[in-house]
């Protein structure tokens, strides 16, 4: 904006608070600069990415050319596709054992002493201060101790492991939030303890139990590192497939399938958050 | 027999002792509140009545059956709690009907229920609303009629009033006492607040330190308490502390710690030498220019105007009295720096043990 413009302005309507008025100004254009930098930094790169995957050239190369042929491709390319459905089929079962098991382990937690509330809350969020190479490594031994091959379930339990964290911080978060005298109102007008559960408690963390089971299948999704190292032969999963990939011959056909990712996991958060409005809202708050 | 039978209730938490040997009867379609200060057990008590937590000793009877063993949700106990606990997610219908449908009771029956219990709650119209969208005042009427739909054999209410503003907590007052009466149902309040325990209860018991200091009606509560904590909990109190010097008939005195004497009469049989507190309420006090017999002498410290009474701050003995009078319009009046001499009838002073404080 021309200075002079925002001097005339100024004048005709601040005389008195010139020199404050000004400097206003400037914070307001330099917060919006600053927010504008930051959401460049963080979401550019998503952007180019999301861009390659309409491009022509194989080689993420300008200048842009519109085409489809990377999607065409990808729906031929069974490798990939299968690699993709076995993540999600991970993720998923991941993240409901992830929901199942924090919700039992948080509702069993309010009802014993702090001590151990304490102990089973630091032993269960310490994961994540555990690198995932060292908890690849360490179950990948404990698999040549027990003589077995690298097997799936011992895939799940990796993946389970280092995704609970997540659920249980969502869903502790909730629960802590929870006024106990509702539950107590529940009992005292005779209901016992499975009906308060599937009548007041499960209806009230619902959605918690919801972001818990989204954010756990999204780490598990995501996953490279612990699957590398305990995925059996012979099968792959996305993020081994793209990693591969660019060992072996990048093609725009990984933009393709980052893409409908992306545009899945927005479509499905746009739907949880629609579905559950408030209360989601409340929970994020 | 008394309906609801408490004896030798005693409850620890990490070894720390909150409820001391406790025992409380409490009649059939009576009011009763646990008055006391936080941390003196009155909620405690609750919980364990209503079945939240054990206790470490004793036993709750109701109807001559000892009842420490049957699960909260097998009490058929209703409980306000001070937080309301309002289901978030259910309607105000919902709410209500809640306890009815885990009575088994038909559809049919338990629309009937409820629609009586909100028309008896005056939320008529209100059927469909969610708890986050009533005032506190409307949300405490839903509690309790949630509470009372079931027609439990005794209601608990947890400072069931005290989240309300002034106006809306007197005006509940009023409503809670005509509900509870028209129900008949037994009914113990916990709260800290000596004015709603006055208004709402039958009878009174007053706790200290996981101890009950006092029970009774609140007219005898208030007109003969026991015990200095119990005179100053309840209202205020004049206290004048010392020990008996000399007797003459019915008229001891009384040496104060500063060695001010005071005369005082008293029916009760004193000894010489026993420490003991003369208390008196602010309103027994006649306050006068003109000295009479038995009268104390002493000086207008400050006057307040409340509408309807004035208050004095006077010193005598040593100490500060306060006096409170009524304000009738053609009474003398007197000022701050005014010497004035304090009576009353000796009817209205109590001698109670000097409980060191």
């Amino acid at each position: 904006m021309d200075s002079t413009d925002i001097q005339l302005r100024i004048t005709s309507h601040w005389m008195r608070s010139r020199s404050t008025r000004r400097s206003n100004i400037l914070k307001k254009i330099f917060s919006w600069f600053y927010t504008a930098v930051m959401f460049i930094f963080l979401y550019a790169p998503i952007a180019v990415l999301m861009a390659m995957a309409f491009n022509e050239s194989q080689y993420n190369a300008l200048p842009f050319k519109f085409s489809m042929r990377w999607f065409e491709a990808l729906s031929k390319n069974t490798k990939l596709l299968d690699a993709t459905m076995n993540s999600i089929y991970l993720a998923a079962i991941t993240g409901v054992i992830c929901v199942v098991l924090a919700t039992a382990l948080m509702l069993g937690n309010r009802e014993t002493s702090s001590k151990i509330k304490a102990l089973v809350n630091s032993t269960v969020v310490l994961p994540l201060t555990i690198p995932w190479i060292i908890m690849g490594l360490s179950l990948l031994l404990l698999l040549r101790a027990l003589g077995l091959d690298r097997n799936f379930v011992m895939l799940l339990i990796g993946h389970v492991v280092i995704s609970l964290p997540y659920a249980v911080l969502i869903i502790s978060a909730r629960m802590q939030d929870m006024d106990k005298s509702i539950e107590e109102a529940s009992y005292s007008l005779g209901a016992n303890e499975w009906t308060t559960f599937y009548r007041i408690i499960f209806p009230m963390i619902s959605p918690a139990m919801l972001a818990g089971g989204f954010m756990a299948f999204m780490v598990s999704f995501d996953n490279f590192v612990l699957s590398y190292f305990l995925i059996p032969t012979g099968t792959t999963t996305l993020p081994i497939e793209i990693y591969s990939s660019i060992k072996f011959g990048f093609t725009p056909e990984i933009n393709a399938i980052s893409t409908i990712i992306l545009v899945l996991s927005l479509t499905i958060i746009s739907i949880i958050a629609a579905i559950m409005g408030s209360s989601l809202k409340n929970l994020i708050r | 027999m008394a309906f609801l039978s408490i004896k030798n209730l005693t409850k620890k938490y990490d070894g720390i002792t909150v409820l001391d040997n406790i025992s409380l009867d409490i009649e059939k379609g009576s009011f009763l509140s646990l008055l006391g200060p936080s941390g003196c057990g009155k909620t405690t008590t609750l919980r364990l009545l209503a079945g939240f937590e054990k206790c470490d000793g004793g036993t709750i009877e109701v109807n001559g059956k000892i009842i420490n063993d049957i699960p909260v949700y097998n009490r058929n106990f209703g409980m306000v709690f001070q937080s309301y606990a309002l289901f978030p997610h259910m309607t105000v219908e919902q709410n209500i009907a809640y306890g009815l449908e885990q009575r088994k009771m038909s559809k049919k029956d338990i629309k009937e229920e409820v629609a009586k219990a909100i028309e008896m709650v005056k939320l008529t119209g209100f059927e469909k609303r969610k708890p986050k969208q009533m005032s506190g005042g409307q949300q405490q009427r839903v509690a309790l009629a949630r509470a009372l739909v079931i027609k439990p054999d005794l209601l608990l209410l947890d400072e069931s009033l005290s989240a309300l503003d002034k106006k809306l907590r007197v005006e509940m007052q009023v409503e809670l006492r005509q509900i509870q009466k028209k129900v008949g149902i037994t009914t113990i309040f916990v709260t800290h607040d000596q004015e709603e325990a006055l208004t709402l209860s039958d009878k009174i018991a007053v706790m200290k330190a996981g101890k009950i200091m006092q029970i009774g009606t609140p007219e005898e509560i208030y007109e003969t308490p026991s015990s200095t904590f119990v005179a100053s909990f309840l209202g205020q109190a004049n206290f004048f502390r010392g020990s008996i010097e000399e007797k003459s008939g019915d008229i001891y005195t009384l040496k104060l710690s500063d060695n001010n004497t005071m005369k005082f009469r008293s029916h009760e049989d004193l000894k010489i030498g026993e420490l003991r507190s003369l208390t008196i309420r602010p309103e027994k006090i006649e306050i006068s220019s003109n000295e009479k017999e038995l009268s104390i002498k002493g000086k207008v410290l400050f006057v307040t105007y409340v509408g309807d009474t004035s208050v004095y701050r006077i010193e005598s003995m040593g100490q500060e009295v306060l006096v409170k009078r009524q304000n009738s319009g053609n009474d003398e009046k007197f000022n701050i720096g005014d010497t004035v001499y304090l009576s009353w009838k000796p009817e209205n002073n109590l001698v109670l043990d000097w409980d060191g404080e």
